[in-house]
């Protein structure tokens, strides 16, 4: 469903604060697969996800989206495949419009947007209805801006609005960090429900080990722009937090090594 | 103040409350301060008048000056989106550009329409004096503007225009191309902003180059005065909020001409002065409010 080739991003190129984010990265990611994705600040983890999403150019390699090469379309273009949802709660809903306009707006991602009302009488009663699969009691709040509500209601709305309409895939980069743990197990348990209801090929961006090992079909662990690990099946099954924090150390002490050579040089 | 100034104060109101809403749809929903205004406004009432001294319909020049405002509104959405050009600047930058064309279009700093066919010409003389029916007729043309943008900012694109001021990044992921909907809301906002020239120049009896001088100050006097008058909650509120604002305003203006403090009496050439201190004080006011509240709380 997603194929990635040799991609490489560089910030700033050129100058001075020249910052190689992402150093050739290959992923082919199987459709129905959930990957979860770790690794240290600054990995790249995020530059990859927005990448994929067409946040920016890339300066090599090519994406692939169901067999579609969107390495050059725009990021409006590729949203039509895609479903997102950031770290910042605020970042995915229009505080100052209703629970109802935000959702009617994803309910038409990707299909021409003309003067037909914005929220339709039937929109509504399925409105109420996934949002009362949340248990939030948002059912009965259509109309109350978006801005009142709380981040873990915010982030499970952008999470109902990330899947209304299906979409080939879905990005979720570290969308429970900013959220109190009771919250966050909220969101994460509605994550699941609704990637196991749609069967979605899913990107999910975490620092948090357990919720890695714990979630999706397949493990990936980048370093310095680069995949350093690729686990699934039997080989995950056996894997523990404390197996992951290892291969962090292990990476983190080649980096040292490698100063200390180049200090010794 | 007479009936006769309150009933002008009221068509002024009405007349630029089309500009007024044309300014809330760039300044509140597109979040995009656009001086562009000042520019189209004249451009609406040249491009009328120049079409009406030559012959023209008055109905098709205001059809036209809507057109070549709603133009004016895109050059600088483009400036802004294609260009990269901050949007305050690329604003700038087409309001003084404006000032050329519209020279251009009139071919000289004003034209006079006194003894020309205007729209209202086939109104008057029906049993109304014109200080009545002007305001009736600009109330009526906002009432129409009003209600349509309501319903336009309702449907899926004027949704999708309202999540663009409020949230780029979330509706870029939900498919819109943003530099379409800024492209778009520009254009509304200057057609409406050239109506309201239009129609001005008609109703006066000239279009003059430097009409538009303050457009901007006063727009966001009103879209301001109406915010703090009947609120933000929603978008209908706050359209009417626009619309009373507007009236208050010029009502806030005569008033002000009118008085006068022993040997000093305030001149039309002092408004864009009173205007901007309005503004001032309405932005500003709250946030020094807060800051005295809370330092009293603390003593
Ligand atoms: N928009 C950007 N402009 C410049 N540098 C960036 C930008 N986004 C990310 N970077 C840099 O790229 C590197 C990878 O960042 P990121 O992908 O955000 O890491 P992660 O999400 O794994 O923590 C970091 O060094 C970061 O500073
Ligand atoms: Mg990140």
């Amino acid at each position: 469903m997603i194929q990635v080739e040799g991609l490489i991003k560089i910030f700033h190129r050129g100058s001075v604060n020249e910052n190689v984010a992402l150093s050739g990265v290959d992923l082919h990611v199987a459709d129905g697969d959930f990957v979860t994705l770790i690794g240290s600040n600054g990995a790249g983890k995020s530059t990859l996800l927005n990448a994929v999403a067409g946040a920016f150019p890339v300066d090599a390699g090519a994406i692939r989206i169901d067999g579609r090469d969107v390495t050059r379309l725009p990021e409006h273009v590729r949203a039509r495949d895609i479903g997102r949802v950031f770290q910042d709660p605020l970042k995915g809903t229009a505080a100052s419009m209703t629970i109802e306009e935000n959702l009617a707006i994803a309910a038409r991602r990707g299909l021409r947007r003309g003067l037909a009302r914005g929220v339709r009488g039937g929109d509504r009663e399925e409105f109420r209805a996934l949002l009362a699969t949340l248990g939030l009691g948002l059912e009965n709040r259509l109309r109350d801006p978006v801005g009142l509500l709380s981040g873990g209601q915010r982030q499970s709305i952008t999470l109902l609005m990330a899947t209304i309409r299906r979409p080939k895939i879905l990005l979720l980069d570290e969308h429970t960090a900013a959220l109190d743990p009771k919250t966050a197990h909220l969101v994460m348990d509605l994550t699941d429900r609704l990637v196991e209801r749609d069967r979605l090929t899913t990107l999910m961006v975490t620092h948090n080990m357990e919720q890695a090992l714990r979630h999706g079909n397949r493990t990936i662990m980048m370093h310095r722009g680069r995949i350093i690990l690729d686990v699934s099946g039997e080989e995950r099954r056996g894997l523990t937090v404390k197996d992951l924090l290892d291969k962090f150390h292990e990476v983190r002490t080649d980096d040292e090594g490698l100063s200390d050579r180049m200090l010794l040089a | 103040m007479s009936f006769y100034t309150f009933m002008g104060a009221l068509e002024q109101g009405f007349a630029y409350a089309l500009m007024a809403l044309g300014v809330y749809l760039t300044f509140r929903v597109l979040d995009f301060p656009d001086l562009t205004v000042d520019g189209s406004l004249p451009l609406g009432a040249a491009v009328s008048a120049t079409w009406i001294t030559t012959g023209g319909d008055p109905y098709v020049s205001i059809a036209l000056g809507v057109v070549a405002g709603m133009v004016a509104g895109w050059v600088t959405a483009f400036l802004a989106t294609k260009l990269k050009i901050l949007h305050l600047l690329a604003s700038i930058l087409t309001m003084i550009a404006l000032y050329s064309v519209n020279l251009r279009v009139m071919g000289r700093p004003n034209i006079t329409l006194l003894t020309e066919p205007t729209v209202f010409a086939p109104l008057e003389g029906r049993g109304l004096p014109n200080h009545i029916l002007y305001p009736l007729v600009f109330a009526a043309v906002v009432l129409v503007c009003g209600v349509l943008l309501w319903w336009f900012l309702h449907t899926e694109l004027g949704l999708a225009l309202r999540a663009t001021g409020d949230n780029p990044a979330m509706i870029t992921a939900q498919g819109v191309n943003t530099t379409f909907t800024v492209m778009l809301g520009l254009a509304l906002s200057n057609g409406l902003v050239a109506l309201s020239g239009a129609l001005v120049a008609q109703s006066q009896g000239s279009a003059d180059v430097g009409m538009g001088v303050g457009t901007i100050v006063a727009g966001l006097a009103s879209v301001i005065l109406g915010e703090a008058l009947v609120g933000d909650g929603s978008v209908g509120r706050a359209l009417v909020g626009v619309v009373l604002g507007s009236v208050v305003y010029r009502l806030a203006i005569a008033t002000a001409l009118s008085v006068r403090f022993g040997d000093l009496a305030l001149t039309p050439s002092d408004l864009n002065l009173i205007t901007a201190v309005l503004v001032v004080v309405a932005l500003g006011v709250p946030g020094l409010r807060s800051k005295l509240l809370r330092r009293r709380a603390v003593a």
